[in-house]
């Protein structure tokens, strides 16, 4: 694993001069264009946000940015010098009543195009990871899989969705993170797939932790009673350790 | 970012080619009030050429979208490559915006 350690002054000339260095940097170890474009949008928009928001743009201030590279993942964490914010309650831009603000999309489009977004703290640091080489949104980091499944997990997507967990069964996987970061809704067809596979591992001695529950899933896991039969986890570092 | 205009009858033509990011996107403003002052209200934006647009640069458009919504105008984007409609599909800003293939599509039965 590499790491690299940036300080940059509260200017947005700099940061975008650090986006075009790191953008060669991602290039140069291997990143295909699409990986490339998404952590490049994250991460223009988390730093711009750290520099505007966090520090003000006051140039005595800086902003503090670690990223780690290894074979399986990128990580990058920025930390300013700010007062944080609320990030516990941020509304979905994409709804009618945000559609037309001209704020609040930055932090959206970040955990769009990153597979984990994690804000820390009082909100002065988030950590950011995007899996490498993503084959149908899973990847093994050692002995464990993670899979993170799309958008929505319903009548529609099951059909595909159970193809991904007869591959994992069939490959012999024992120890599985499904994280649901990604998912805005599941209907009982996803929960039922979802209880299948869970059976499935189970029966092959595998153990199954998920992670990444938003507010509304999780109610829809404690309405079902599912909270007490998966075991669920408050982060994907919990859940990944977990075993 | 580089940007250039035209004006074929009522319809203005807009390109942005390059990058739209927060230094850029106060000047994105500014040609978009522009346009507006100048009396344009049917405007087809080109973005072709657009190789990046962030946060900033879709508040810049959004704005204006309202501004001629407002005044009863109509604004079309046109010729966006796979990355920036992925943006704009992402955001559902699809949903707000009339996009088109290219300029010529754009300006049909505007």
């Amino acid at each position: 694993m590499s790491e690299f350690r940036y300080q940059i002054k509260s200017v947005l000339d700099n940061v975008l001069a650090l986006v075009e260095e790191l953008e060669a940097n991602w290039v140069a170890n291997g990143l295909d264009k699409d990986t490339v474009f998404a952590l490049r949008t994250a991460f223009q928009e988390a730093v711009v946000n750290a520099v505007k928001h966090g520090n003000k743009q006051n140039p005595k201030t800086t902003v503090d940015i670690i990223y780690r590279l290894s074979d399986s993942q990128l990580e990058i964490e920025i930390t300013d010098e700010g007062e944080g914010f609320d990030y516990s309650s941020l509304p979905d831009p994409r709804n009618k009543d945000q559609i037309m603000k001209l704020g609040g999309k930055g932090v959206f489009m970040m955990k769009k195009f990153m597979d984990r977004v994690e804000f820390i703290g009082k909100g002065n640091r988030v950590k950011m990871v995007k899996l490498r080489n993503l084959e149908g949104a899973s990847k093994m980091i050692e002995d464990i899989l993670v899979f993170k499944p799309g958008d929505e997990i319903n009548a529609n997507s099951t059909g595909k969705l159970r193809k991904v967990f007869d591959e994992i069964i069939n490959s012999d996987k024992k120890k599985v993170v499904v994280d649901l970061s990604g998912i805005e809704y599941i209907d009982s067809a996803g929960l039922a797939i979802l209880i299948e596979f869970f059976q499935r591992l189970q029966k092959n001695s595998g153990k199954l932790h998920i992670c990444g529950l938003s507010s509304k899933i999780s109610k829809i896991f404690e309405v079902a009673k599912l909270n007490s039969i998966f075991k669920i986890y408050d982060s994907f570092e919990k859940a990944y350790k977990g075993f | 970012m580089d940007v250039s205009r035209e004006t074929l009858k009522d319809i203005t033509i807009c390109k942005i080619a390059g990058d739209i990011n927060i230094n850029n996107a106060a000047q994105l403003r500014k040609l978009f009030e522009e346009i507006y002052k100048e009396g344009a209200r049917k405007v087809v934006i080109d973005l072709s050429s657009l190789n990046y647009v962030d946060s900033s640069g879709l508040a810049s458009f959004i704005e204006f979208l309202q501004r001629l919504t407002q005044a009863k105008g109509i604004l079309r984007l046109s010729g966006l490559s796979d990355k920036i409609a992925n943006i704009f599909e992402v955001t559902k800003l699809n949903t707000i915006f009339q996009v088109f293939e290219n300029v010529e599509r754009a300006k049909e039965g505007i």
